[in-house]
């Protein structure tokens, strides 16, 4: 975090009211932030109270519509994916949408780490320049077509922006990629 | 995407002991247990409600136990599933609600990880699932008590204390990205953290 505790509380006359909020400080900051939700997140699931029986009949439904997706965004990369030099082993073109229309991107896919990431070159060309640090874009891998995973943030400056990002996802699980920017779930760039 | 964007408010909790001097709920809002009974009577509605206040410390404990952000969210929805399925059995006599609502989620992501192994391809270091050493129970414990507790700050305090701890943000630089004065900021700041402090005494 940016800052101490004396910085974030100011002055608090009650020594009591202090030291309580001293430990808070350091509880929250023995933890690791709570999980960013993606769109697919915001609506409620359904209990899904049916019989078991029903319940995984649904399940293998959906695990053979998501296996054939997989597998139509898996295949391109599958072949390289061996390759141990810092060769590519998938380019993925990406194209500005709406108001980003004419921005462009391309990602690197690059071999799969021995830990299990994803190292990839990113590099952006055509977004409207980030104002200062907070406004960020951000890169996601989709599952029917809605950002689920996010793959890292960048800022964008005046001409082309290249950033290394890296992920440890099974990328087969997913079936395309996007660009947001912060404070807004508009897709601006997408495979 | 920034800071999530919960919508959210509290049941009512304990006043801390001492200088506990904010209000950490709203009247007339239902405790996690009261919310856990009527999603047993098959509320959807109430079932709404703790979906809105457990999402993300269900997901969180989900990351924490599979590393993946995919099966996580599968995962998810099991944890709600079996919410709902167990809600019935729900006894407030026998503990609080957040706490069934943990183990709840807890034995439905360790469950659903056993039936639905990830193939070795796509993720060769797979944790077991099973119960890790008690310090890492001590550890998952208290950030998913961390995070319901966030959960149930106001919706301007909360983004201020994300900001601050994980967004790595200075006051100043929260003030620019929220577009409000500094010195609300750093009201916000205080007010959250006392709120925090009355919601998580147990922890503390």
């Amino acid at each position: 975090m940016s800052g101490s505790f004396d910085e974030l509380v100011g002055d608090v006359s009650d020594p009591a009211e202090r030291e309580r909020l001293r430990r808070v400080h350091e509880l929250l900051l023995s933890v690791d932030a709570p999980p960013e939700l993606s769109p697919a997140l915001a609506t409620t699931p359904s209990p899904q109270p049916e019989p078991v029986s029903s319940s995984r009949r649904g399940r293998a439904l959906a695990l053979l519509a998501a296996a054939l997706a997989v597998a139509a965004f898996g295949a391109g990369w599958l072949a390289g994916a061996n390759s141990e030099d810092a060769e590519p082993v998938r380019v993925i073109a990406m194209d500005g949408v709406g108001e980003s229309r004419g921005a462009t991107a391309s990602i690197e896919l690059l071999p799969e780490d021995q830990a299990g990431n994803w190292p990839m070159n990113v590099l952006v060309r055509g977004l409207e320049p980030s104002r200062d640090r907070t406004d960020f874009y951000e890169l996601w891998l989709t599952k029917n077509g809605k950002p689920v995973a996010s793959c890292g943030r960048f800022i964008v400056g005046e001409g082309p922006t290249t950033v290394v990002l890296s992920v440890p996802y099974g990328l087969r699980r997913y079936d395309g990629w996007v660009v947001t920017r912060a404070g807004s779930d508009e897709i601006l760039l997408t495979t | 995407m920034g800071v999530a964007a919960l919508s959210l408010s509290g049941p009512a909790l304990p006043r801390a002991r001492g200088a506990a001097s904010i209000r950490a709920v709203r009247e007339g809002e239902l405790k996690d247990g009261e919310l856990i009974e009527r999603v047993g009577e098959g509320d959807r509605d109430a079932f709404d409600e703790l979906y809105r206040r457990y999402t993300r410390p269900v997901l969180g404990l989900a990351l924490r136990r599979l590393g993946d952000r995919g099966r996580a969210e599968d995962a998810l929805q099991d944890a709600f599933a079996a919410i709902w399925r167990s809600a019935s059995s729900y006894d407030p006599a026998r503990g609080q609600g957040g706490a069934w609502l943990y183990t709840v989620a807890r034995n439905a992501i360790v469950d659903g990880a056993r039936r639905r192994p990830e193939p070795p391809m796509e993720v060769p270091d797979e944790p077991s699932g099973d119960a890790g050493p008690p310090e890492q129970a001590e550890a998952s414990w208290l950030a998913w008590r961390v995070h319901s507790a966030l959960s149930l700050l106001p919706d301007h305090e909360r983004p201020v204390i994300e900001l601050a701890y994980w967004g790595g943000l200075s006051q100043s630089e929260i003030s620019q990205f929220l577009h409000v004065p500094l010195g609300t900021v750093k009201t916000r700041t205080r007010s959250a953290l006392a709120r925090l402090a009355d919601l998580l005494e147990e922890e503390l």
